[in-house]
């Protein structure tokens, strides 16, 4: 993997300080950072928590080869990303993305390329579990078309 | 035919089967045909969401003509919604 890329699928607590030590550097004058968080809601109804399962090394794969492009069209920047995995109480951090590069314009489009990415094509999922105590997998977007 | 039995791995909806799937298949397989061995094992929408599924490796997903040369590590994916 590029020196300028660090990607992990976690069962630990997520770290904001460790994606901005990532990308931080001298050259750049631009960090952003993207924080994913559960929600109380979905579709109307109230949700109690959420678990992520995840298949963690291809999830690791994919998150390394979006970098990678990222990196191709925002040369120079440094890519993070890290998602949890397992169970998360409401305002639990799920993921987290960071961008560091010499403006800001890089780091803001790159963050955006990387999360809706990231969303159409690593593999995980999310059960939630709702207030009264039923529990539903989401629905998703399916990777047929990358096969 | 001979025939023979792989392990694969299960994630999202599909751990309702438990974290494996044990499935026989043939000499001559490709990943589409294994997904429908695998649809043709479950039953309502689970089997409906395998048809919507891909089969992958521990290193990336495998396009549905792809003759399955690695047997082991294989896994079931449904849609996907990280994030």
């Amino acid at each position: 993997m590029a020196e300028s890329i660090k990607v992990k699928v976690s069962n630990n607590s997520l770290s904001i300080d460790e994606a901005y030590q990532f990308v931080a550097s001298p050259q750049n004058g631009a960090v952003n950072i993207f924080v994913g968080a559960v929600r109380d809601n979905h579709q109307g109804k109230e949700v109690l928590s959420l678990t992520y399962d995840a298949h963690p090394e291809l999830a690791e794969e994919v998150f390394a080869e979006i970098c990678l492009e990222a990196t191709k069209m925002w040369p120079d920047i440094r890519c993070y990303i890290s998602h949890y995995i397992g169970y998360q109480d409401i305002g639990g951090i799920s993921v987290v993305i960071a961008v560091g590069s010499g403006h800001r314009a890089e780091s803001y489009e790159a963050s955006r390329y990387l999360i809706e990415e990231l969303k159409k094509r690593a593999p995980i999922w999310k059960n939630e579990t709702y207030a009264d105590k039923s529990a539903a997998w989401l629905d998703g977007v399916s990777l047929c078309r990358i096969g | 035919m001979e025939t023979q039995k792989i392990i694969i791995r299960l994630f999202g909806a599909f751990r309702a089967l438990g974290s494996e799937l044990v499935v026989e298949v043939g000499e001559h397989e490709t990943a589409a045909s294994l997904k429908k061995r695998i649809a043709g094992q479950l039953n309502g929408q689970l089997s409906i969401l395998a048809e919507d599924s891909v089969i992958a490796s521990t290193k990336r997903i495998l396009a549905d003509h792809e003759s399955l040369e690695e047997r082991i590590g294989l896994s079931l994916l449904p849609p996907v919604c990280g994030g």
